[in-house]
Parts: C-alpha cells; sequence; structure tokens
C-alpha cells in the first residue's frame, strides 16, 4: 500500500536523522522561546466586535463621530447622610481635579459639579437666567451648601451627576482614542490601572465610597483577571505533571511528554508575534488547551512504547514501533482537531478568529512535537528491568478494571448502555433546546456578577437615573435634519413607539430635549413642550444641545436614539429589534433611515445573531470534517457512526448543561463546542484504531476491546481525568467567561473520555459485523 | 412612461383627496393622522383634565385622550383624529366636549369623549390653542397664543377669529364666574368681558410675568397665578389684586376646589399649595420628586388625580397636607 511505503520512507528519514532532528528541534525551541518575549497582551475594544455584521457596520461608520460610548464614569458615595457636607464637597473637589490629570482624559468633556460646563439655568419675568452650579464664590457653609442644592435641582443634573437621594455625586470624563501626551493609541489597562491609584485608592475613606464603570475599566479588570489565569495555569501544569508520573511511574518518561508538550506551546507562543499577533485576554487558554492536547496525545505514545518494551523490543525498536502505530490515528486525530478550531472562524469576530489561528497552529506544531520529536526522544529510553517490574505490576493491578469495562462490548451490557444513551438522549434533546443565546445575568457578562466592577455598576445604576444597557439606533437625515419638523418629528415618533416596546426602560432622542428646550424658552410651560413647526424656532430649540452629548452629529444629519433596555437578556434584546425592524420597515424613508445599531446591547445584538447565524455551520463543519476524517481511516460507515454518535451525543449533552447552569451560548462558549469535539475524537479515534487493529488479527470483539483498553484505553482515560482537573481549575477564574469555559471543557473531557470507552464498544458491538473477517 | 402613468395616477388620487377635503369642509388641509393607541399613554405628558360626572378625562401630547370610569385607577385611550399635543378640554355635559391643542387643532365629541371629530385645524398658523371654553352647547370660545381668539356660535362646527386687545400675548385661560368671562394671559395680563365675550376689559394685577392661570374660589373671590410662584387674588372682579406669599418660586398651573372647601393650587417642580382660608395664606407641600403638575381633579370616590409632565398619578392625602 501507498500509505504503509510512505510511512516507513518517513519512519527511516525520521529515525536516521535523529541526531539532525534533535538539533533542529533544540534550535528552533531556542528561537521560538526568545520570540515569546516579544509577546504583548493586546486587548481591543473592535476586536470584540462582529465587524461584518450589519448592526456593526454602522457603529464603524459613525464610530468617529459618537464616539463618546468610550466613558468613565465615577461615582463618590457618602457612606453615610448625604453629600452636603464640607468634607464630601473637598474630596469631590480634589477628585475632580485628579480626573483631568488622568493621561487620554478628554479635559473640554469632564463634567462634575465642580467643572464649569455644569451650569443651571432658571426662568425669570425677563427672560432666562443662569450660573454655574458650584458659584466660583462656593464657600462649603452651611448657606452655600444650601443654595448648591437648590442649583443642583434647577439644573436638572439630578440623577446624572447627583443620586437621586443626594447620597453621591459623580464626576464623568470622556476618553480619547489617541493619548495626546504619548501621540500614541490610548493604553486602557493603563488608564484602569490609575483610575484605580489615583482616584479609588486616594478618595475612598470612612466617609466615601468610590465607585468607578467605563470601558476603560472593563478591559483592565478583564486584563487583571486573565493575568491570575497564568496561576490557573501554573496549577493545572503542576497537577498534570504529577499525574503523568503516577502514571509512568518514571521520571524521565514523566519529563519526555511534558517537555513535549511545552515545546510545543513554547512554539505556538513563539509563533503569535512572528505572525503579528498579540495575545488576548480571552485567548490566554489557548496555550494550557494546547498543552492539554499536547500530554494527551504524548500518554498516548507513551503507552504504546511501554506496551512495546513489556512485550520485548529494544528501545529503538519500539520507539519506530510505536511511530508507525500512531502516525496514522496520531496525525488523523490532530487533523480533526485542527479542523474543530478552523471552524470557529465561521464566527466573524476577529478575537475568535484569532483565537482558531493561534489554536489551530499550536495543534499542527503538536503534529511534529509528538508524532516527530517524542518518537525519537523514546528511542534514546533506557527502560531498566525495575521499570518493566513496575509497569507490569500496574498492568496486573488494573485488569480487573478492564475486564470490568471490556463488558461493554458485550451483548447485554452493550443494550443496557444504548439505552442508557437514548435517554440521555431524549434528556440533551428536552434541555439543550432550552438554551439560551447570549448573555443571562445582570453586568458585564466578561467579569463575574459579584465582581468589583458589576458590584459597582449596580451601586451606580440604582442611585442614579443611568442605565448600563444601552442600544442606539443611528437615525441619518439630511444635512440640518434637526431643523426639519417633519424629520425631528419621525424621530419622535419612533422614540415615543419604542419607549412602549417591553423590555425598554427609557427612550432619549434630541427630540425629546428639544421638545424640553422649546418649553424653557416659553417661560417653561409644560403646555410648549412640543417640537415647534417654526424653522427659527426649532434652531433655537436644538441649537444649544452640544454634539458632546451623543445626540447629534456636527452638522446636523446624524441623531442617534438611545435606548436603554432593562436588561441584556437574548429574548429583551431579539424582541427590541425586531420592533426596531418592524418600525423602520413601515416607517423608513429616504430623508429618515433607522440604522441598527451602537451601544453595548447593539453589540451584543450582533455578537448573539452571529453566534445563533453560525452556530449550526460551525457543528455541521467539525462533525463533517471528522466524519471524512475517520472514514479516509477506516472506510466504513458503521466504524464512523461508532465514533462519531458518541461524540454527537455529548455535544448535545454539553448544550444541555449549559441550559441547566444557565450558561448562554456566546462568543466565549460556542467555540468550547467545537473545541470538544475536537478532543473527544482523539479518544475515539485512537480506540478505534486499536481495536480495529486487534479485530484484524482475528481476535473476537471482547478481546479485542479488553486488549485495547489495557493499553489505549489505559491513556483514555488517563488523559481525560488529567485533562478534566487541569481545566476545573479555571472555574476559579475571576473572568466570567473563563469560568464557563472551564466547566464546560471539563463536562467534555470526561464525558467524551466515557462516550469512547463505553458508548463506542457498545455500538461496536451492534454494528460492527460479528463474526472474524480478515478485513473490516 | 410607467413611471410618469405612476405620477399621474399619484396626481389624480391626490387631487381626489384635497377636493374630499374641501367637501368636508376642514378648513386646511388635513394631515388624517390618528393618534396611536399606546401602552404607556398614561405615563405621557398629559396637560388638562376634566371630570364629568363620575368619569374623569385627561389630554395631552401625541393626541392621547384618556379616559377613566374607576375614578382614575385604570385608563382607556381614545380613538383620536390627530396626533397633534393636545393642551385643554372642556365638557359641557356629560356627552359634548371640545379638546383643542397644537396646530389649532378643535376636537368635538357628543359620545361623552368616546369618539372624537376634528372640527377645525390650522396647522400653518404655527401657534397653539392653549384653552376652551363653552357657554352652552352653542356658543364658544377657544383661546391660543399671540392673542388668538376664536368664538363658535354652532356648537364649534364653525369657528371665526378675532382679536380681543391691540398686544398679541399668549391668552393662556379662560374661565366664567357668574356671568362674567375672564382670561389669564401672558405679561402680567389678564381681561374680563361683562358681555359674553363681545368686548374685553384689561386688567392689571402689579406683575410683568405671565399668568397660567385663573381659579374661581367661593365668594366670588378670584385667584390669578403663574410664572415663578406669584399669585394674587381679586374681591372686586378683577379691578383690584392682593398678592398672597406662597413661598415657592415655581410656576403655578391650575387650582382645585377639594370637597370640603379646600383650595388646592398646584405648579411645576413639585409645588403644591394649599389654602383654608378661600385663598387668602397658603402653605407649600413640596412633592419629592418635583413632579410638573398640569391639573389636580378630585375623582367622585375623593380621591385626588394629578396629572402633567409624568402621565397621571394619584395623590396622597399626607401629600397635600390633609
Amino acid at each position: 500500500m501507498k500509505l504503509d511505503s510512505f510511512k516507513s520512507g518517513l519512519e527511516k528519514l525520521i529515525f536516521n536523522n535523529r541526531l539532525v532532528l534533535l538539533g533542529f528541534f533544540i534550535l528552533v525551541t531556542l528561537l521560538m522561546a526568545y520570540s515569546v518575549t516579544n509577546l504583548r497582551i493586546d486587548a481591543g475594544f473592535s476586536k470584540l466586535l462582529p465587524l461584518q455584521h450589519e448592526y456593526m457596520q454602522t457603529y464603524v461608520e459613525h464610530r468617529k463621530e459618537f464616539g463618546g460610548a468610550n466613558r468613565v464614569l465615577i461615582a463618590l458615595m457618602a457612606k453615610e447622610g448625604d453629600i452636603f457636607t464640607p468634607e464630601f464637597f473637598d474630596t469631590l473637589q480634589k477628585a475632580t481635579d485628579d480626573v483631568f490629570f488622568i493621561p487620554g482624559v478628554d479635559r473640554a468633556q469632564v463634567t462634575s459639579l465642580f467643572t464649569p460646563n455644569v451650569r443651571f439655568t432658571e426662568v425669570v419675568e425677563d427672560g432666562i437666567a443662569g450660573g454655574n452650579v458650584v458659584p466660583a464664590d462656593f464657600e462649603s457653609t452651611p448657606e452655600g451648601l444650601e443654595k448648591v442644592r437648590k442649583n443642583i435641582l434647577k439644573a436638572g443634573i439630578l440623577g446624572r451627576l447627583v443620586a437621586n437621594d443626594f447620597t453621591g455625586a459623580a464626576i464623568s470624563a470622556q476618553l480619547l482614542e489617541i493619548d495626546p501626551g504619548t501621540g500614541e493609541k490610548l493604553d486602557f489597562i493603563k488608564v484602569s490601572h490609575l483610575l484605580e491609584e489615583q482616584i479609588r485608592d486616594r478618595y475612598q475613606s470612612d466617609q466615601v465610597d468610590v465607585h468607578i464603570i467605563g470601558f476603560a475599566k472593563v478591559i483592565g479588570d478583564i486584563a487583571d483577571g486573565a493575568k491570575r489565569v497564568i496561576l490557573f495555569f501554573f496549577i493545572a501544569f503542576v497537577i498534570t505533571t504529577l499525574l503523568v508520573f503516577f502514571y509512568t511511574r518514571s521520571l524521565i518518561l514523566t519529563l519526555i511528554p511534558i517537555s513535549c508538550s511545552l515545546i510545543a506551546v513554547t512554539w505556538q507562543l513563539g509563533l503569535l508575534p512572528i505572525l503579528g499577533y498579540g495575545i488576548d485576554p480571552m485567548g490566554l487558554l489557548v496555550p494550557f488547551l494546547i498543552f492539554a492536547i499536547g500530554v494527551s496525545h504524548a500518554v498516548q505514545m507513551i503507552t504504546a512504547n511501554t506496551a512495546e518494551v513489556r512485550a520485548g523490543a529494544d528501545r529503538l525498536e519500539a520507539a519506530k514501533s510505536c511511530f508507525r502505530q500512531l502516525l496514522v490515528p496520531g496525525f488523523i486525530a490532530l487533523a480533526s482537531d485542527t479542523i474543530g478550531f478552523i471552524t470557529i472562524q465561521l464566527i466573524e469576530i476577529r478575537v475568535i478568529q484569532e483565537m482558531a489561528v493561534t489554536a489551530s497552529l499550536g495543534v499542527a506544531v503538536i503534529i511534529l512535537s509528538n508524532l516527530v520529536l517524542l518518537p525519537i526522544l523514546l528511542s534514546y529510553v533506557k527502560t531498566g528491568r525495575r521499570y518493566k517490574r513496575k509497569v507490569d505490576q500496574q498492568a496486573q493491578i488494573l485488569r480487573p478494571v478492564w475486564r470490568f469495562f471490556e463488558r461493554a462490548a458485550e451483548p447485554k451490557s452493550a443494550t443496557v448502555i444504548i439505552a442508557v444513551a437514548v435517554v440521555l438522549l431524549g434528556f440533551g434533546l428536552w434541555k439543550g433546546s432550552d438554551i439560551k443565546i447570549g448573555d443571562m445575568h445582570p453586568g458585564v457578562p466578561e467579569l463575574r456578577t459579584d465582581s468589583r466592577y458589576n458590584r459597582d455598576s449596580m451601586v451606580i445604576t440604582e442611585h442614579f437615573s443611568i442605565g448600563v444597557d444601552l442600544i442606539t439606533v443611528i437615525v441619518e437625515t439630511k444635512p440640518d435634519g434637526c431643523i426639519d419638523y417633519d424629520i425631528m418629528t419621525a424621530i419622535d415618533r419612533f422614540a415615543w413607539h419604542m419607549n412602549n416596546v417591553d423590555g425598554v426602560q427609557s427612550v432619549i432622542g434630541l427630540p425629546g430635549i428639544a421638545k424640553l428646550v422649546n418649553a424653557g424658552w416659553n417661560e417653561g410651560s409644560l403646555k410648549w413642550r412640543v417640537l415647534p413647526r417654526n424653522q427659527s424656532t426649532m434652531v433655537q430649540a436644538v441649537g444649544y444641545v452640544p454634539t458632546s452629548s451623543g445626540l447629534l452629529n456636527s452638522d446636523c444629519s446624524v441623531m442617534p436614539v438611545m435606548i436603554f433596555t432593562k436588561d441584556h437578556k437574548a429574548e429583551t434584546i431579539a424582541s427590541i429589534v425586531s420592533e426596531v425592524k418592524k418600525y423602520r420597515d413601515q416607517h423608513g424613508s429616504e430623508d429618515v433611515t433607522f440604522r441598527l445599531a451602537t451601544g453595548n446591547v447593539g453589540v451584543m445584538a450582533a455578537t448573539n445573531e452571529e453566534v445563533s447565524a453560525s452556530q449550526f455551520p460551525i457543528l455541521l463543519y467539525v462533525f463533517g470534517a471528522v466524519s471524512l476524517l475517520c472514514f479516509y481511516e477506516f472506510r466504513s460507515f458503521r466504524s464512523v457512526l461508532c465514533i462519531v454518535l458518541p461524540l454527537g451525543l455529548v455535544s448535545l449533552l454539553a448544550y444541555a448543561l449549559m441550559s441547566i447552569l444557565q450558561i448562554g451560548l456566546k462568543v466565549s462558549t460556542l467555540p468550547v463546542v467545537a473545541l470538544g469535539v475536537g478532543v473527544g475524537v482523539d479518544y475515539g479515534i485512537y480506540i478505534f484504531s486499536r481495536l480495529r487493529s486487534y479485530l484484524k488479527e482475528g481476535q473476537t470483539l471482547q478481546e479485542a476491546y479488553l486488549h485495547t483498553l489495557a493499553i489505549t484505553g489505559n491513556g483514555v482515560v488517563f488523559t481525560g481525568v488529567t485533562l478534566a482537573i487541569g481545566v476545573a481549575t479555571w472555574i476559579f477564574s475571576p473572568l466570567k467567561f473563563q469560568a464557563d469555559m472551564g466547566i464546560l471543557l471539563t463536562f467534555m473531557f470526561l464525558v467524551n473520555m466515557l462516550g469512547a470507552i463505553l458508548l463506542l464498544p457498545a455500538l461496536a458491538c451492534f454494528l460492527l459485523p460479528k463474526t472474524k473477517q480478515k478485513s473490516l | 412612461m410607467k413611471k410618469f402613468l405612476k405620477q399621474f395616477c399619484n396626481l389624480r388620487l391626490f387631487a381626489a383627496v384635497i377636493f374630499l377635503i374641501f367637501l368636508c369642509g376642514v378648513p386646511s388641509a388635513s394631515r388624517s393622522e390618528t393618534a396611536v393607541i399606546a401602552p404607556l399613554a398614561s405615563h405621557s405628558l398629559l396637560l388638562d383634565a376634566q371630570r364629568i360626572e363620575s368619569a374623569l378625562i385627561a389630554v395631552g401630547e401625541r393626541g392621547h385622550i384618556l379616559i377613566s370610569e374607576d375614578n382614575g385607577n385604570s385608563w382607556i385611550q381614545a380613538q383620536v383624529p390627530t396626533r397633534a399635543t393636545l393642551t385643554a378640554v372642556y365638557f359641557i355635559d356629560s356627552q359634548s366636549g371640545w379638546v383643542v391643542g397644537h396646530d389649532q387643532v378643535i376636537l368635538r365629541t357628543t359620545d361623552g369623549g368616546k369618539t372624537w371629530a376634528l372640527v377645525y385645524e390650522n396647522a400653518e398658523a404655527e401657534s397653539p390653542l392653549l384653552d376652551i371654553f363653552f357657554l352652552d352647547a352653542q356658543h364658544g370660545f377657544a383661546i391660543g397664543a399671540y392673542g388668538q381668539f376664536l368664538e363658535s356660535f354652532d356648537g364649534g362646527s364653525s369657528w371665526e377669529g378675532r382679536w380681543i386687545s391691540e398686544d398679541d400675548f399668549h391668552l393662556n385661560q379662560i374661565i366664567v364666574v357668574e356671568d362674567q368671562l375672564f382670561i389669564a394671559a401672558e405679561a402680567g395680563y389678564a381681561y374680563r368681558s361683562d358681555d359674553v365675550g363681545q368686548n374685553w376689559t384689561l386688567l392689571e394685577p402689579d406683575y410683568q410675568g405671565s399668568f397660567f392661570g385663573i381659579f374661581p374660589a367661593d365668594e366670588n373671590r378670584l385667584l390669578l397665578f403663574g410664572l415663578r410662584g406669584h399669585l394674587f387674588h381679586s374681591d372686586d372682579s378683577g379691578e383690584s389684586w392682593i398678592q398672597a406669599d406662597t413661598g415657592t418660586e415655581a410656576s403655578l398651573t391650575s387650582g382645585l376646589r377639594l370637597d370640603d372647601g379646600t383650595l388646592v393650587i398646584a405648579g411645576l417642580a413639585g409645588a403644591l399649595l394649599t389654602s383654608r382660608d378661600n385663598g387668602q395664606s397658603f402653605a407649600l407641600h413640596q412633592d419629592p420628586d418635583r413632579k410638573g403638575f398640569s391639573k389636580l381633579l378630585q375623582a367622585a370616590d375623593g380621591s385626588i388625580v394629578a396629572v402633567g409632565n409624568f402621565g397621571v398619578t394619584k395623590l396622597s392625602a399626607e401629600s397635600i397636607g390633609q
């Protein structure tokens, strides 16, 4: 056969040039290790967006004009009583001054009680009078504070800059994209740290609590959380190493697989800067996953090697033999992994695509490190008689265990297993169909609900009239559209329509503000709270609204309508979005186009749609590719079914688990399903390929399976458990998406392992021909 | 060619519509729009309200007309042939009523508010009507911004405009006391007519700011109030006025006489004034939410219903110091 001659050719090439190859691996590893030092954490906002999505195109188009989304809000809350104490005002003033000096802050747009842009107006007999809320001659005497209290009410900033119950005051700042000090892209992580050091640490006291929210803070907190993940990585690494040692009972046989896997990780990380990538906090888990997959394959190789050594082969022959045995199944399994990772590319969100690229790179590297380097290293390992004895003892101990599992291939038990699988299938279909797209919990979804940031945001939304869940519909009209009565009326009607939609908390748009201003010009009379038909009156009504309000652009051709939602559950978002679309179809015109959508909920809407659109294609491609590869290797539909059916059941059960644990299908969890299939198929392929080799020798299915269990099964169970323990540590991550991924991957590793050693033989018992056959 | 035909058809359709409009006798091109029934209508800006026997009726922005048959606990939105902001309502009995608003719309009902007909509209004037009042089923007045004064002698089917003074100040509210008519107006003006609206005398309390409301207290006393908490009373049909201390700088918008004789004057920014001595002196009760009140009513069950920038709400007895 062609493949066989190719295999033996490759075997000769590798084993005749062992030293050259070893030198090559050492050299490249050193180069890659050097390259790793250039690796940067690269957290960007637009990377998290599905930029190809209709909504995000709107966002990109209008980003320049309405970049104001990048706001930081610092709330100082009085621990006792209200804000009207000299101490509180002193703190607020100092904190306001300090905010000015945080790099990247747009100084013209800092607002707090102490900034001159916060003014009050009042209607007096001969027109409108006004002044600064905190007057220039302010003194923190009871009289002075009382005056400020009155001015706050007149200025209408209650709920925005002052807590509704007067227990706190806020400082609002906009961040620029480019740091004017350095001329470089603003480093959000640095800003986040400066906010901690220069604001929170400095002003948090017995009297005042400091709460900070804003996108820069989210990014900073995610990055900080991600750093702690390195600790989890380390813990998982130690646990894995210990377990490998426990498994192999040999220091050298522990060091070899661990270092091969580490080499794979080093290459993968080293390739990133060379290819121009950084590492995103969202993608920090990939190196660990690569390590895990590397160990999983290495253990297979070690187990096969040990079996050869026990059978009496010398070290070179043993290495060559397991190279021959595992080259094809190992390659097929790793190719399946790679394809699993590549399909994630279908989600058009850059951070995910980067994850797909880096993960498939890593798996490709494993092909080299585990299928080439590992056998070479093994060929140098001299295992003494003592080792053989230890392994023999272990095999003795395990024999009854394998005898027990072997029954899975007997018709009686197989029937039971399949019956249980069918029940689970039903359960999976029932619960799995309940799965929700998107995020289900309040607060920023990347962080835990009880994280500092989400607690801050809860305090702020409780005391201020500020919504944190916002979807903005961009209304595009013609230049000077805001002084056209018909256009303004169209926008006003849209805003009111949306206000009435279930799930909407409040709506803010330019027409609403223009009405208030118009009433203001008419002695504050409520009867004049309308859009004036007269154009010059309309000019008066909108002329004082600054573009920094985010409600209009400089030539007044674009007017966003901000829709604050009561939560960001997927159903809420979907119903609001569909209502906007319905309205747009009925009432949109050439002059007025309603475009979805920006704001954090706008991003979620786009992401949810992207995820729900790609979830079936991803699974289809993963399973399609895995089936094709298995068919290529085993040339039998029945064999493909034996491997793929358990995988399908486990994926379905993973959906059910997500639905039970209220983990939504989102950017961070959808890849896990694809990754899980990729990892799970390894088990199936290794077990099936060894099973088939024994069947080919003429053994009965039960005999063949018992022998398979003793070698491959041993490795599969070991890696399943080891990897599950490793990823289970992520469950304690401060980042919610990592914790979610941890839960799901643990489940996938364990249950896929069970599927491979229980369901696969049970299926084989019914699907494969009973009689001994020469070829399968 | 096709396009041309289509345009031609559209033109014909347009002409037909215009013709129909003329036939129906609506003075200006009507934007045949009806108010949208909205779940939050009772939380939208409401500007006037009236109690007619046991029913309550409130009007406000976007053509909202709301009716409550259960003393203000629940509200049903009526079908209304306009989306203009409605500023005032007046019913002469349980069936016949009129509503005015921006775009100078005047609506009429003859079935207690269930259905409404648009009897007058003049959007091009770019000024609103601010109050409406009928002396009887036929004779009524609609007043508005820039001295707008309309009169009808046929129950509102047709309206004639004229000027009642040389000034063009906003005419804000019109009431009748015995056989005299009074109008509260902008810039410290008020008017009185002793001949059912034919001639009007200028009244001049000592104030330059606007009066938004005029209210008949007991014993023929008049209360006139408006901008920045200013409130005057007169016992001689407006010839002389005495200013009361209100303790608020909020604009005052409307008055209500409770069943027990207490007078309540409501205003913007949560101002609620009560008087137990027929308007001689007032106590201020500040609403903590600083609601902008445009009208208070006492429902048949005695509860106090308020409308304003918040929509409609019930006020507790404590909130007005009862």
